[in-house]
């Protein structure tokens, strides 16, 4: 009996604190999505992307900035200093083309100035716009920009459809593997915020832990609270945790007023999982005084609390969640059949 | 009236290389004042806050930044014409810089690409955008230089400009093919002529400014001592000195000594002592033009200036009329923000105000029109 207890008692601490790390972990990710939306990290992201293509300086022309100043893209900003967050691959391919072709065929236009009068030719080019394409990518000096447009000349046979399908196709693979590049980074922005946040706010996880062991009530009440946190939910947050690079401008905008306001409530939650007393922030913690003898040894574990405590924040709500689904079955399943039922007659 | 503006640049930040304000700071600091002012919001936030606390000085200094920032050569050129009264048939002579070797580090955007862009500028505007090419010696060799040259004035550019502070002595045998051409064509030159300003900024590869050899192929020496300020070291690059040698070679070469009177940083407030020796490049630049009958001045930048204008009409006052034909009106839009009455419409009011109406006439429709006009070109 008494081993069942203190089953039960270490189980809910391990709930409490892993459910502790998962709703941190929300907050952590909802913090980095604002952060990102604010910073615009993924219109610089898509930007550099776009960039690294296209910026062909060394050997030809600048072809990003002027991508970006097409109309067809420069007007899909909100403003004409911010960029676009997402660009479709058929808005890709003909804005890339009309800039190749632009670009190059400015080369056969001129300006004459004769008593006062300005007058400006062009040489017209009646040739289909693949033809059009063609000329202006053999106009190029030989570089990889340059091999790879003329894949895509190749590939089309003279179709303007299919250089358009072929374009887009491979900015959807490249986009497609960008995300994956996008990821690992908002990790790393992700681990300085989770270091910088539990520095300045104590987050250490051996206080939290601490106050868990003497409090078994308090892990029963959080276990109890996150037996009752729906699956639903943990399913969303995988899938929303996971989907932000499919969306679209308009898509993020609406998605980043529903975090503002999902931020609040996994505050509320967090708070009201401690009764209003998180174990968080200098102010609630007694601090040894610098000359005292026992002060080294104080920092040194609150660094390292800290250090962990941001680790396993970094580590991602799916992570904890998934670790906290196991336990939350193990300790549905040890329950006493009465109490589960009249915990569901509830 | 039909006037001309012969000195104004509109290209942007986006044109400069990586590090563009060491020319003034220490490299870290430009290379700091870059990144800030890449994050465009960071730069609008700070010049915001720092703004109420800003002498009128600071404030211009803010103004001009918020000019270079603008997005496109196109947008800085809008900003321009809007100075002026809409009634006002104004035309503008568009410098472009090369910045490439002016050892600021990397450029994001080629030179080649800022030209295309201006030629865009000119699309939008034909009848009040009048660009010219920016050459610097060491883009090429002489046959080369010519030949980029002559590309763009078959597009349609008006002429040349030189900016020598930026590493390079005028008559470098590498422009010799560029001059000789002009002077075929009288295609006309402009080139920088002021101390201080833009100038090279690194220490390294100085050849062109060490041991230049000029278009007669003498090699010179001029050591540079490591204790100096590099912008002093430069200064004598955009000296009129300098072109006695290019001007004895090709005497129907048009060219144009720009900011006349803006000889040293000493004496831009100080235009009433005329007799101060700071005064030598204006000597050089008025012998110049009493010599060479193709050698032009304009009076932009000077005209920030109060004293400037009771010195010019005196000065001009005395002047013959063969060198009266070839004074010019420009404004250095927009490096005159800068100053405490650069604001262009203040400078055209200004100028239009204390020049009198029939000389404005003259300096900026009359002589401008005879100094753009070339063999193939007429304006």
């Amino acid at each position: 009996m008494a081993m069942t207890t203190n089953f039960s008692i270490y189980l809910d601490f391990l709930i409490a604190i892993v459910f502790t790390l998962g709703i941190g972990s929300i907050i952590l990710s909802t913090l980095f999505e604002l952060f990102a939306y604010y910073m615009k990290l993924r219109a610089k992201f898509l930007r550099q992307l776009v960039n690294d293509v296209l910026n062909d300086k060394d050997l030809n022309y600048n072809y990003s900035a002027r991508f970006y100043d097409h109309p067809q893209i420069d007007l899909t900003k909100k403003n004409y200093r911010s960029l676009p967050q997402y660009i479709s691959a058929l808005n890709f391919a003909q804005t890339l083309i009309h800039t190749i072709v632009h670009t190059h065929e400015i080369e056969n236009e001129k300006f004459t100035h004769k008593g006062g009068k300005v007058i400006f030719t062009k040489i017209e080019d009646q040739d289909q716009l693949v033809k059009r394409f063609k000329s202006a990518v053999d106009q190029m000096n030989f570089s990889d920009l340059k091999l790879l447009l003329s894949g895509f000349i190749s590939s089309a046979d003279a179709n303007k459809e299919d250089l358009v399908k072929n374009i887009g196709f491979w900015y959807d693979e490249y986009t497609a593997r960008a995300a994956g590049w996008y990821k690992v980074k908002a990790q790393r922005i992700m681990m300085v915020m989770a270091i910088v946040g539990c520095f300045a706010l104590n987050v250490d996880i051996f206080r939290i832990s601490k106050v868990l062991i003497h409090d078994p009530a308090l892990a029963a009440h959080i276990a109890d609270i996150a037996e009752n946190y729906s699956q639903e939910t943990i399913k969303d947050v995988k899938e929303t945790i996971n989907g932000i690079d499919q969306l679209s401008d308009e898509e993020v905008a609406a998605r980043i007023k529903l975090k503002q306001k999902e931020l609040g409530q996994y505050m509320k939650l967090l708070d009201e999982m401690y009764k209003q007393n998180a174990p968080v922030g200098w102010q609630s913690e007694t601090l040894p005084s610098l000359y005292d003898d026992q002060s080294g040894s104080f920092w040194f574990w609150k660094f390292l609390g800290c250090l962990l405590a941001a680790t396993a924040l970094a580590l991602g709500a799916p992570f904890w969640f998934d670790v906290l689904n196991k336990l939350v079955n193990l300790r549905t399943a040890g329950k006493k059949p009465g109490l589960i039922k009249s915990q569901t007659d509830s | 009236m039909k006037y001309f503006n012969c000195h104004a640049h509109v290209f942007n930040m986006q044109y400069v290389p990586d590090n563009f304000l060491s020319f003034q700071l220490n490299a870290r600091v430009a290379s700091a004042g870059h990144w800030v002012l890449n994050k465009r919001w960071l730069a609008k936030g700070l010049m915001f806050l720092i703004k109420p606390f800003l002498k009128a000085n600071g404030k211009k200094t803010i103004a001009f930044l918020k000019i270079g920032l603008l997005k496109s050569q196109d947008l800085v050129f809008q900003e321009m014409l809007n100075q002026y009264p809409k009634s006002d048939d104004v035309r503008f002579i568009i410098l472009p810089l090369n910045f490439k070797y002016m050892g600021a580090g990397n450029l994001d955007i080629p030179y080649e690409q800022q030209l295309l862009d201006l030629f865009e500028v000119k699309k939008r505007y034909p009848e009040k955008c009048f660009p010219f090419v920016a050459i610097d010696p060491r883009m090429g060799s002489s046959d080369e230089n010519a030949a980029f040259v002559a590309r763009y004035i078959e597009k349609g550019f008006s002429g040349i400009k030189l900016y020598p502070a930026m590493g390079f002595y005028p008559f470098d045998y590498r422009l010799d093919k560029t001059y000789a051409m002009a002077a075929e064509n009288r295609t006309p030159i402009l080139t920088h002529c002021s101390k201080g300003g833009i100038n090279y900024c690194s220490t390294k590869e100085m050849d062109s400014m060490v041991s230049p050899t000029d278009i007669n192929g003498t090699t010179y020496a001029f050591p540079y001592d490591p204790k100096m300020k590099l912008g002093e070291y430069c200064d004598p690059l955009n000296s009129p000195y300098q072109w006695e040698v290019i001007l004895k070679k090709y005497p129907a070469l048009k060219v144009c000594i720009a900011h006349l009177g803006m000889d040293s940083s000493t004496n831009f407030n100080n235009f009433s002592d005329p007799n101060k020796p700071d005064f030598d490049w204006y000597k050089k630049l008025r012998a110049l033009m009493d010599t060479y009958e193709n050698v032009y001045a304009d009076i932009s930048y000077s005209l920030a200036y109060d004293p400037f204008y009771p010195w010019f009409l005196k000065e001009y006052a005395n002047m013959k009329d063969s060198v009266k034909k070839r004074i010019m009106f420009g404004t250095d839009y927009f490096m005159t923000v800068q100053e405490v009455n650069g604001d262009e419409n203040q400078l055209i009011t200004n100028a239009a105000q204390k020049l009198g109406p029939a000389l404005f006439k003259t300096l900026a429709c009359d002589n401008v029109v005879n100094y753009l006009n070339s063999k193939t070109a007429t304006y």
